[in-house]
C-alpha cells in the first residue's frame, strides 16, 4: 500500500522533472478551477456589503471591495466558475470543428484548395470585431461567447489539421494502408487522426488562452453578463472607471486573474510541444 | 510473339503489358516507365533491378494497382486491374500486398504491432471473430520470428530489422499470392537483410505465393529470384533465367552492372566495363537505344531508333544491337 504510493510519488515526481511546462502550467490551471468551484470564500462573491463600497485592500477585504460593496478577491476567485469552463468548452468546439472539416479537405483536390481560399478571405476580417458584431446582433447570451471563440479559432484548427494531416498523407504508412486495402474514411480515422493529435494538444492550450481573452473582452463590452454573476472581464469594466480616480485594485485584480490564467495556459502548451518534440 | 515478354515455365498470375508512366514535374514529363511488358508466373520471383531513377519502384506500384499506368494494361490472375471498381480494387488487394523499403515510415507510429499486423484481416475478413483474429496475429508474430509481447509495442520500439519483420508479417497475413518486396533488405544491417531473405523464402516454399522482388543488389537478387529483369530509364534492357542473366549477361548496361558490384571474394579478378557519363533524366520518350551515349560499343544504327527485345536464348530477352559484339566490351573499355 504504502509501497505503491512512494512508487506513485516517484514516478509524478519523474514525470514533473520530464515535463516541467506541463506540471507547472497544468497545475496552476487546476489549483484555479479547483479553486474557484471549491475554495471556502471569505465572503460571498454575490452579496454586496453596502456598508463597505470602494475600500482599499486590507486586512478585511484583501483585494478591497467595489463601488457595490462586493468583496473583490471573492467575486475574482469565483468569476473561474465561469470564465474558464467556458474558454475550454469554446475550444473544443472549435477542436471538433477544425477536425469535422480539417481531415476531410486533407486532399489537393480543387474544390479544397478553393475551400482554403474562401477560408483565408474569412479570416482576413478583423475576427473579434467579427464576432463581437455577430453575437451583439444575434442577442446577449453565452452560446454567443462560444460561437465567437469558434469564429476566431475553428480556422486556425481546420488550418493546422488540415496542413498536417496533408503531410502525414505522403507518409509510407498511408501508402501501406491503401495498398491493404483500407477505405478512405479508415485511412483519415484510423491512419491520419491519431497522428494529429500533438499538434492539436499544443494548439488546443493556445487556443484556451485566446478564449479567456475573448471571453474577458465580450463581457467588458457587456456580453454574456448576467449580474451580479462575477466574470473577469465584467469586473474590470465595472473598475475601469476608478482607475483615474485612485481605485486601480478593482480593475486591477480581476486582470490579474486573467494574466495568470493566460501564462498557465501559454506554459502547458509550450511544455506540451517540448514533449511532442522530444518523442 | 517475338516482341512479348519472356515468359514464366509456369502458369501465369501476373501479366504487365506495354506500361508506360508518364509523370509531370514542373511542366515537363518523364518517363519514368516506358513500354515495359513482364509477367510473373505462380509461385515464381521475378526480380526487377535497377539503379534508382531506373522505374523500377514505378513500376512495382503499378503492378499493384497504387499508380493507374499512363498506358498499358496490367492483368493479376485473368482480370485486368484498370477494369476494377474501387471497391473491387480494394477487395483484390487481400491478395496482393507489398513490403517497403524503409520499415519504420511504413509502419504507423501511433498503432501498436499486434492491430497493425491485424489490420488486413479486419478489411478483408469480415466473418472472423475478434479471438479468432489475435490468434492468427499471434501466430504469425511467432511466424515472422516476433514473440505476443511484441504485439503491445509500438513500431519505433523495434528494431529496424523486426520493424520489417512487421511489414512482412502485415503483407502475408491474408495469404496473398503476389507480394511486391521493394527493396525490402536495402535498409537493414547485412547479418539481418540474410535472416530476413531467409524469412521470405520460407514463407513462399509454405504458401506457393509470387514476388516482384525490386532490387538494386545483384548479390541479394541471385539469392531469391528465379528469374530476372534488368531496368534502365524506364524499360527492361535485359531479361531472363537469374542463373543466365546473371551468368552470361548479354546487354552492356547488365554487364557494367555486374561490375560495378563488389567482388565478395578477395583477390577474385572482375572485368571492369565503363560506362560514360551519369544516368540521364527519362525526361523524353526513347528515340535511340536508351543506353545511346553511354555505351563503349555502340554504332550509328544504336541512335536511329528504340531498340525492341530479342531473344537470345531459352527465355532470355536483350533489347540490343550488338549482342554479338558484347564480349568485345573489356577490349574497348578503357579502365577510368
Amino acid at each position: 500500500m504504502s509501497e505503491t504510493l512512494t512508487t506513485r510519488r516517484a514516478s509524478l515526481r519523474l514525470f514533473v522533472r520530464a515535463n516541467p511546462g506541463i506540471a507547472v502550467g497544468g497545475g496552476m490551471l487546476a489549483l484555479m478551477l479547483l479553486a474557484a468551484f471549491f475554495a471556502p470564500l471569505p465572503y460571498g462573491p454575490t452579496t454586496p456589503d453596502p456598508a463597505s463600497v470602494l475600500q482599499e485592500p486590507s486586512g478585511t477585504h484583501i483585494f478591497g471591495t467595489d463601488a457595490n460593496g462586493f468583496d473583490v478577491f471573492s467575486r475574482v476567485i469565483a468569476a473561474g466558475q465561469r470564465d474558464l469552463p467556458l474558454a475550454l468548452i469554446g475550444t473544443l468546439a472549435s477542436l471538433i470543428l477544425g477536425l469535422l472539416i480539417g481531415l476531410p479537405l486533407s486532399t489537393k483536390s480543387p474544390w479544397s484548395e478553393r475551400l482554403m481560399r474562401a477560408l483565408d478571405a474569412f479570416q482576413s476580417f478583423p475576427l473579434i470585431v467579427l464576432s463581437v458584431t455577430i453575437v451583439s446582433l444575434t442577442g446577449n447570451n453565452i452560446q454567443n461567447i462560444v460561437y465567437a471563440i469558434v469564429i476566431i479559432n475553428g480556422p486556425r484548427f481546420i488550418r493546422l489539421i488540415r496542413g498536417e494531416a496533408l503531410s502525414i498523407r505522403d507518409g509510407r504508412f498511408i501508402e501501406a494502408a491503401i495498398a491493404t486495402g483500407a477505405r478512405p474514411r479508415r485511412i483519415v480515422f484510423r491512419h491520419v487522426m491519431p497522428n494529429v493529435v500533438d499538434v492539436c494538444l499544443v494548439q488546443c492550450s493556445l487556443t484556451a488562452a485566446n478564449a479567456v481573452i475573448v471571453i474577458a473582452a465580450l463581457n467588458f463590452l457587456g456580453v454574456g453578463v448576467s449580474p451580479p454573476d462575477p466574470t473577469w472581464g465584467s469586473m474590470v469594466q465595472v473598475g475601469a472607471q476608478g482607475i483615474s480616480t485612485g481605485q486601480w485594485w478593482v480593475a486591477i485584480w480581476p486582470g490579474v486573474a486573467i494574466f495568470i490564467a493566460i501564462a498557465s495556459l501559454n506554459i502547458l502548451a509550450n511544455g506540451i510541444q517540448r514533449r511532442v518534440e522530444g518523442s | 510473339m517475338s516482341e512479348r515478354a519472356s515468359e514464366p515455365s509456369v502458369p501465369s498470375l501476373m501479366e504487365l503489358t506495354d506500361i508506360r508512366q508518364v509523370f509531370r514535374r514542373g511542366g515537363k514529363e518523364v518517363h519514368a516507365v516506358n513500354g515495359v511488358s513482364l509477367s510473373v508466373g505462380a509461385g515464381e520471383t521475378v526480380a526487377v533491378i535497377g539503379e534508382s531513377g531506373s522505374g523500377k519502384s514505378t513500376l512495382g506500384r503499378i503492378a499493384l494497382g497504387l499508380i493507374t499506368p499512363s498506358a498499358g494494361t496490367v492483368t493479376f490472375d485473368g482480370t485486368a486491374l484498370g477494369s476494377l471498381s474501387k471497391a473491387a480494387l480494394r477487395g483484390i488487394r487481400s491478395r496482393m500486398q507489398v513490403v517497403f523499403q524503409e520499415p519504420y515510415e511504413s509502419l504507423n507510429p501511433r498503432i501498436r504491432v499486434g492491430d497493425i499486423v491485424e489490420e488486413p484481416l479486419i478489411i478483408h475478413r469480415p466473418g472472423m471473430s475478434k479471438a479468432e483474429r489475435r490468434t492468427k496475429v499471434m501466430a504469425m508474430l511467432e511466424r515472422v520470428g516476433l514473440s505476443p509481447e511484441h504485439a503491445e509495442r509500438y513500431p519505433r520500439n523495434l528494431s529496424g530489422g523486426q520493424q520489417q519483420r512487421i511489414g512482412i508479417a502485415r503483407a502475408v497475413i491474408t495469404e496473398p499470392e503476389l507480394v511486391v518486396l521493394d527493396e525490402p533488405t536495402s535498409s537493414l544491417d547485412v547479418s539481418v537483410r540474410a535472416r530476413v531473405l531467409d524469412l521470405l523464402r520460407d514463407l513462399q516454399r509454405e504458401h506457393g505465393n509470387s514476388y516482384i522482388f525490386i532490387s538494386h543488389d545483384l548479390a541479394t537478387v541471385g539469392l531469391i529470384s528465379d528469374r530476372v529483369a534488368v531496368m534502365y530509364l524506364g524499360q527492361i534492357v535485359e531479361q531472363g533465367p537469374t542463373a543466365e542473366v546473371l551468368g552470361n549477361p548479354k546487354h552492356p548496361y547488365t554487364r557494367a552492372l555486374l561490375s560495378a558490384t563488389l567482388s565478395t571474394v578477395v583477390g577474385e579478378k572482375r572485368e571492369h566495363v565503363p560506362l560514360r557519363g551519369e544516368i540521364p533524366n527519362p525526361s523524353s520518350a526513347p528515340v535511340a537505344c536508351v543506353l545511346s551515349g553511354r555505351c563503349p560499343i555502340e554504332i550509328d544504327e544504336c541512335s536511329t531508333g528504340p531498340v525492341a527485345p530479342r531473344r537470345v536464348a531459352d527465355r532470355h530477352d536483350v533489347a540490343c544491337l550488338r549482342v554479338d559484339r558484347v564480349d568485345d566490351l573489356i577490349a574497348v573499355g578503357e579502365p577510368e
